[in-house]
């Protein structure tokens, strides 16, 4: 019985029925010249493999991943847009100038709860009731389901709560910006076991938030600022955001 | 809503693997990574398309493919074929024969045929079965098949005369 080299190859691929794999296996032993071709499939396919098995290991460059943590995505302009619009939020938060009116108009607009929290205790939070918040010695710290999200949640997932960043801070611990479905953004920072909240700010424009809102709705100035002055090097990638998920955000 | 995000998640969870196939077809890695953007991208806004239950890999692969034939070959780099940092790297050790020979590999991939680049990126790199591999190519397994033995019959004269590579 003779084999054509694509029959081989098949072998060798792992391709074919049970009782062929058999006949040809009696006929490798027999006819080394065989054994020897077949030996030669095997093996491109491991070279093949192998040049580029690396490339799966490299991290994955966050343009790619970006799209599919924003759920209403339409055309890769948008995605380039908001891209640009993001790192120009960022960048003018970071140089620390003045605000012009009309931002500091967009930030009046919002309530600085984390402030409000601290000085006033968790009854005055005119937000959320005291679900996903707790003032604990003057300081607002993440309970309920934002807890849960912020500890186990990766980001760009929608539910309740979005997250948004994480990245390492400055002074070595670990912090995320986080929106909820009520319409509230801000930064949690995890201190021992539990998620402190140095800032929170509450979007006036209550309409429509919902979840469904929540999947598309920028981070607010504010907080991409915040995110700026604390953080140290580049936010996280999603292998190391699961890495810290599964080490509960200890470093 | 919840659906679309857990699609996305799944299609986030084999980035990896989408580049690893764009990488045989486009030899740049910004090529290669402008092209896993479009059709993720693409994933995006046709994601009703995907049948649940069936291969999200193979789907990705074919949108991957009819990406780059659409669009994204007719402005890849195609002139300078070998980028020049990737030459030369890591020399004197273990680990320098490893890269020379994976980087052999590569080139002599590249040199292939359109049809066999898929082929060979399809089964070879991404070890998809033929029958699987046949269907994101839309050709039958036949097909396929002779494809893939032509396609690694090239490969192996290519890489048993270096020049022809190193040159």
């Amino acid at each position: 019985m003779t084999f054509s080299d694509e029959t081989l190859m098949a072998y060798a691929d792992g391709e074919l029925d049970l009782a062929t794999c058999r006949a040809i296996e009696d006929a490798m032993r027999r006819d080394a010249a065989l054994a020897r071709r077949v030996a030669q499939h095997k093996a491109m396919r491991t070279d093949v493999f192998a040049a580029y098995a690396p490339v799966a290991d490299e991290a994955v460059p966050p343009r790619l991943a970006q799209p599919l943590r924003q759920a209403t995505v339409v055309s890769l302009e948008s995605v380039r847009a908001r891209r640009e619009a993001e790192q120009q939020a960022v960048r003018k938060a970071s140089r620390g100038r003045r605000w012009s009116w009309p931002e500091w108009g967009a930030l009046a607009a919002m309530l600085m709860v984390g402030v409000m929290a601290g000085h006033y205790g968790i009854g005055m939070l005119p937000i959320e009731g005291g679900d996903n918040l707790a003032s604990r010695d003057g300081v607002l710290v993440a309970q309920g389901r934002l807890s849960t999200a912020l500890e186990q949640q990766l980001g760009g997932i929608s539910g309740a709560v979005r997250i948004g960043t994480s990245f390492v801070a400055q002074d070595g611990g670990y912090c995320r910006s986080f929106m909820t479905a009520q319409g509230t953004a801000g930064l949690a920072c995890k201190q021992g076991a539990t998620w402190k909240v140095p800032l929170m700010v509450q979007n006036p424009v209550r309409e429509q938030q919902g979840e469904y809102r929540l999947a598309a709705a920028e981070m607010p100035l504010p907080v991409l600022e915040a995110v700026d002055q604390r953080i140290s090097g580049q936010p996280l990638d999603a292998k190391a955001e699961q890495e810290a998920v599964r080490k509960g955000w200890q470093r | 809503m919840d659906n679309d995000n857990a699609l996305h998640h799944e299609i986030a969870a084999l980035l990896p693997r989408l580049r690893r196939f764009a990488r045989t077809l486009a030899w740049h890695r910004e090529d290669a990574d402008d092209l896993v953007q479009l059709a993720v991208e693409r994933a995006i806004v046709h994601s009703a398309s995907y049948q649940p239950g069936t291969r999200l890999d193979a789907w990705l692969f074919r949108i991957i493919k009819n990406a780059w034939i659409d669009e994204v070959r007719a402005r890849s780099r195609r002139s300078e074929l070998f980028a020049p940092e990737e030459e030369g790297e890591h020399v004197g050790d273990n680990f320098a024969e490893a890269h020379q020979q994976r980087l052999a590999v590569q080139k002599a991939v590249s040199l292939l045929s359109e049809e066999h680049r898929l082929v060979v990126g399809l089964v070879l790199v991404e070890g998809l079965p033929y029958k699987e591999a046949a269907e994101v190519l839309e050709i039958p397994v036949g097909t396929l098949t002779s494809r893939l033995a032509r396609a690694r019959s090239t490969l192996q004269e290519l890489l048993s005369e270096p020049a022809r590579i190193e040159s």
